[in-house]
């Protein structure tokens, strides 16, 4: 008798502190009226007011990129449209239906005399980002303003913050987080910027280890720093995402011109080196970027992608022999670049 | 006051006027053409021209109103001293219990326990309901993750085992809750409502919270008296809203606290991603460990007293001797919040609080005369932790909005300044002191500024005014110095640095007057402006209203009541029997403080480099010319290098495997690779002896002295040694400006303690932490783990590698 009861007034309880969201968004003082609301472009090249158009009613993920950074922020936007993928494949998996309460993507060109909305569009699509994702640029004066306002202050473009922002404007609530952290956590983060994900879901992290085991995480040279720079980008025996598929790329190219591409693309490049050329011209919108990995990097890394290449081929095998007929789909992870 | 509010919501147009110096025509017409809604100065019938009347200070927002309160109106507040609760441990479990004041445990507090009580509640057996968060009814009760991981090391109450010193005997139940309806930094301010402030305080035993947060902060700091000997275990409840929303614009009220800098284990060390929500509480086993506990080979054995002085006081005139190294104690501690990408945010709020630890050397009490005890000021009145005349001072640096809250600029990057200096919580209050020596165990607790102090003469029949006090310095993060040195100015003061000195009144007469004075200017978050002499400092400096006396020091012969025993007054004709370093003996070297470690030949080297700018320039290593342009190349939070071998910030493989076993001797050598910037960088869990700042200056405050924050200065390095040992797990290593750490200014390390396999891990007590860890996600319904995506910690397999 009791029991039911207590479920009930919990229930209740829950409900109204769901509400009481509601009337925060108007005490937030980072919200309406603190965000502004200047009139930058989309990559679509469309007029979107940075409140009412793009913020408002809505939960964003909100980066700030310069499409011409050969650095490491071109990973920051591959990790996000990971990202991304993750939260829609898990909608998708739910079986739910594109909703206005889903989180947008918002990249903010610090750079917008040199990112043309043209410019963004081809950058946009060399990411594969899906739909809900805003590239914006604008008049200086205008990105200048919102970036201030958002905490972006660098004075120099290559000093821009890497942090990103996380947005819930029904609850005026931000928070940071950082795009080189877990993946997976980081969508689960942002999914709880809405109250309503967040009430009464067990943290949905996929494929929990149990309690307090040791990791089981394999010990393989180069897997992190492959995981947290490469593979926002590259796959092994994957296909090719932004940049080439690199299955195999230890028999395709010297070892001294692959370990001097990964820790220098751009030297490369500038000295006129016939193939980083023409890796150029076939990833024309994103160009490999310098990680300023050390020969000692480079080498962990290129041990990973051997690894990695030796079990693609293996599993390939293994099908091979177990299910003779099936090849058609084989030819696919036969690029060369 | 409308002018200023509406200016603050002006704030990028007043900012940026600062940043361009002057303000144009061509800027007027800029503003007035593209301002966005609601932007424009202008509009609002306030001219940009008005940001030139404001200082620098606090960066990016108006002066903070001040409703009329003056400076050394009101005395200090003294830390909140936390009641201690007995713990008993439970028949036929490892389990201890909270004992009431008639010895009975208290019904409604559960008891402590080894493993956290998430593990039973997964298992949703009968006490499901029991267990779990009682405000939410969603998750469990306690905060800490599950599994042996988060288990508490070296817990054992088994008479044979190693660690049964280390098994908690007293206890401390806080709050980190909503403020105390009537905190206020004076008593011409408002009250701070009750989510503009959120601070630790003392918790009733089966108190049962509230959704929407319960009122049990000081505005105070708190302070836990801890005594080697004595193993704590403090238990914290997250007392504020369940709605994450309702923070007063600034906070998270996810906690994790963070015991810095307490010899503890990864699971205690409050900084592992294990936060907790609203409703749940975190123990943590805060063991009073005494490092270099499993070496007792490299005891100071030339020291007859060295056995003697690794103890801690008794509640007589005795000592509790205890197993490590007494060159490792420590003294003035502090405990504050460490939830990742909030920290900032939730110390400046109030999440922060103090923990000095008294040992035989350092018991606070002048009446024991034990040839281990220093006699350092203090007093008489208790047999340990006396307090009369060893004071607390925790300085922070708020600032307020217009109804006088608290406030903070979620978005300055740079890092937050406010423009006064409070210490405990009083704005610039005064203290009544005695014609005697003093201890003061300052603290800055603020966010990004750094403070430079002095002492200077207010008024004095004796000595003309702004004559500079000179004092002792002791201590730095809780350190004792081998010589006390003398000093006419501190060493500046990095967030989190903990500096004691000593000051003697004792020249002064009945009705004078002293100011603790900070020299200096600081108007943007990054680094300080610099010092400025005394004589400046006294009058005011226009840019920085923090310049100047932060408080008073009023001397009086008599008449002053006592805190250790509130029923005493005392006359001032006691004698000081306390330490007096101008003695021959103090100043020959005859007497000292402590005992160096000495400094040998590391095992390995480590070169970590914040804020690198990528791998330097693009030019060419061979002919220095630049292929196409020289071009700056994107920074890294940081980069490492081990033994002469570089590796990228992101190689985690590499990198975190910091520390395969205990008890090496390592060299660290941290460099500001920004030049711009000041980073007062903090190691987790171990101090280290620090030797050099590559060829810059080295003060005797710091030089071989033991630290556990450093101010890398702009550009600069510093290196130090240090040696791991009796704990595993996850540590960190960071940037305590607390601003930079949430913009992952932050690595992780990793120990290793010894494999089932080797002699010493029944020692250990440690279990899994041989092992990599998997990452703990907490959530309100209960923390998971996930195999890390990337390493965060691996095995130590570094080889050089070979070009094939």
């Amino acid at each position: 008798m009791f029991r039911p009861l207590m479920r009930t007034s919990m229930i209740a309880g829950m409900a109204l502190a769901l509400f009481a969201a509601g009337p925060a968004a108007a005490a937030s003082p980072w919200g309406e009226g603190y965000l502004p609301d200047a009139p930058l472009t989309d990559q679509d090249g469309r007029t979107r007011r940075f409140y009412s158009d793009v913020l408002k009613g809505r939960i964003a993920v909100i980066a700030f990129i310069y499409t011409s950074c050969r650095d490491i922020c071109p990973v920051v936007t591959a990790r996000l449209a990971q990202v991304q993928d993750r939260l829609n494949q898990e909608r998708r998996d739910k079986g739910g239906a594109e909703r206005a309460a889903d989180p947008v993507f918002v990249a903010i060109s610090i750079d917008p005399v040199t990112d043309t909305p043209a410019r963004l569009k081809d950058y946009a699509e060399a990411f594969g980002v899906g739909p809900g994702w805003s590239f914006l640029t604008g008049r200086p004066e205008d990105i200048e303003l919102v970036r201030y306002k958002l905490g972006e202050r660098s004075r120099k473009l290559v000093d821009h913050s890497k942090t990103i922002l996380l947005y819930n404007d029904a609850t005026g609530e931000w928070a940071r987080d950082s795009a080189f952290g877990d993946l997976t956590v980081l969508a689960s983060t942002i999914r709880a910027m809405n109250p309503a994900f967040s009430a009464g879901t067990p943290a949905a992290t996929g494929g929990a280890p149990a309690i307090g085991e040791a990791s089981i995480a394999p010990d393989l040279p180069g897997q992190s720093l492959f995981l947290k720079t490469c593979a926002a980008c590259h796959t092994v025996g994957g296909g090719t995402r932004v940049g080439p598929d690199l299955a195999g790329v230890g028999s395709r190219r010297s070892r001294d011109w692959l370990v001097s591409y990964v820790t220098d693309p751009q030297r490369m490049r500038a000295q006129g080196d016939a193939t980083a050329l023409d890796l150029a011209r076939a990833f024309p919108s994103v160009r490999m970027p310098n990680l300023s990995l050390s020969d000692t990097d480079a080498a962990d890394v290129l041990a990973y992608v051997e690894a990695m290449t030796y079990g693609a081929r293996e599993a390939a095998k293994d099908k091979e022999a177990s299910a003779e007929p099936a090849d058609a789909h084989a030819h696919h992870h036969h690029h060369h670049h | 006051m409308q002018e200023a509010e509406r200016a603050r919501e002006n704030r990028l147009e007043i900012v940026k006027a600062h940043s361009h110096g002057e303000i144009t025509k061509r800027d007027m017409f800029r503003w007035g053409i593209y301002g966005a809604s609601g932007l424009i100065a202008a509009k609002h019938g306030l001219s940009p021209f008005v940001r030139s009347a404001y200082a620098a200070v606090p960066t990016g927002t108006p002066a903070s109103p001040l409703f009329g309160a003056q400076k050394f109106h009101e005395p200090l507040n003294r830390a909140v001293v936390q009641p201690r609760i007995p713990l008993v441990a439970a028949a036929g479990s490892d389990d201890v219990l909270w004992m009431d004041p008639n010895g009975r445990p208290y019904a409604n507090e559960m008891p402590g326990r080894r493993l956290s009580y998430h593990d039973e509640w997964s298992k949703k057996g009968a006490n499901w309901q029991r267990l779990s968060n009682p405000l939410t009814g969603r998750g469990p009760c306690e905060g800490r993750p599950p599994g042996e991981f988060f288990a508490h090391q070296r817990w054992s109450k088994d008479p044979t085992s190693a660690n049964r010193d280390l098994f908690p005997k007293v206890g401390y139940i806080m709050s980190l809750g909503q403020c105390r309806s009537s905190t206020k930094y004076c008593n011409e301010m408002p009250a701070q409502n009750a989510n503009a402030m959120w601070s630790f305080g003392p918790r009733q035993a089966g108190w049962r919270g509230s959704n929407s947060g319960s009122r049990l902060g000081y505005g105070a700091p708190c302070l836990i008296k801890a005594r080697y000997g004595e193993p704590l275990l403090t238990r914290i409840y997250n007392d504020l809203p369940v709605d994450r929303t309702q923070n007063g614009g600034f906070g998270r009220n996810e906690i994790s606290t963070h015991f810095h800098n307490a010899h503890n284990g990864a699971e205690s060390d409050g900084a592992c991603n294990a936060y907790h929500f609203p409703g749940t509480f975190y123990d943590y086993h805060w063991g009073t460990t005494l490092a270099r506990r499993d070496m007792p080979n490299i005891r100071a054995f030339n020291d007859p007293n060295y056995q003697r002085k690794a103890s801690g006081p008794d509640d007589g005139t005795g000592l509790v001797m205890v197993e490590g190294d007494y060159r490792e104690l420590q003294g003035t501690l502090w405990f504050h919040d460490h939830r990742f990408f909030f920290t900032a945010e939730n110390v400046h709020k109030g999440n922060f609080a103090l923990c000095n630890y008294y040992s035989g050397p350092d018991r606070a009490c002048t009446s024991v005369v034990d040839g281990v005890n220093l006699l350092l000021p203090s007093g008489d009145s208790l047999p340990w932790g006396n307090q009369d005349f060893d004071v607390n001072l925790a300085v922070t640096n708020p600032a307020f909005d217009k109804d006088g809250q608290l406030f903070f600029d979620i978005f300055d990057t740079d890092g937050f300044l406010g423009d006064m200096l409070a210490v405990n919580g009083s704005y610039y209050p005064y203290m009544e002191v005695l014609p005697r020596r003093y201890r003061f165990r300052i603290l800055n607790a603020s966010m990004s500024r750094f403070i430079k102090l002095a002492v200077a003469v207010n008024n004095s029949r004796t000595f003309s005014s702004g004559t500079t006090v000179p004092f002792w310095f002791i201590a730095n993060d809780g350190n004792l110095l081998v010589n006390p040195v003398q000093l006419m100015e501190m060493e500046e003061q990095g967030v989190a640095e903990r500096y004691d000195i000593v000051i003697d009144f004792s020249a002064f007469a009945d009705g004078d007057s002293v100011y603790l004075v900070n020299l200096l200017q600081q108007t943007s978050g990054m680094k300080p402006d610099g010092a400025v002499s005394m004589s400046n400092a006294l009058k005011g400096v226009a840019a920085d209203p923090c310049v100047g006396p932060i408080m008073e020091f009023r001397v009086r012969r008599g008449g002053i009541k006592s805190v250790d025993d509130p029923s005493r007054t005392y006359t001032g004709l006691e004698a000081d029997p306390s330490a007096d370093f101008s003695t021959s003996d103090w100043k020959g070297g005859l007497r000292t403080l402590t005992t160096q470690i000495p400094v040998v030949a590391p095992v390995r080297e480590r070169v970590i480099e914040f804020n690198r700018s990528g791998g330097g320039d693009s030019r060419d290593p061979k002919t220095g010319q630049c292929i196409p342009e020289c071009g700056t190349i994107e920074s890294f939070p940081w980069a490492v290098k081990i033994n002469g071998q570089a590796a990228h910030s992101l190689n985690a493989n590499r990198i975190g495997a910091l520390v395969p076993k205990p008890g090496e001797v390592e060299y660290w050598t941290l460099v500001n690779g920004g030049t711009g910037w000041d980073h007062p960088i903090h190691l987790h869990f171990e101090e280290g002896i620090t030797l050099d700042r590559g060829g810059a200056s080295i003060g005797p405050t710091e030089k071989l002295v033991r630290k556990d924050v450093w101010r890398l200065r702009p550009g600069g390095t510093v290196r130090f040694q240090v040696r791991f040992g009796e704990f595993g797990g996850s540590y960190v290593n960071h940037c305590h400006n607390t601003v930079h750490e949430d913009f992952a200014m932050l690595l992780r390390y990793q120990l290793l303690t010894p494999a089932p396999n080797d002699p010493d891990f029944a020692k250990t007590g440690s279990r899994p932490h041989w092992q990599i860890s998997n990452t703990p996600i907490p959530s309100p319904d209960g923390v998971t783990f996930r195999v890390p995506e990337v390493l965060p910690e691996a095995q130590p397999t570094f080889k050089p590698p070979t070009r094939a």
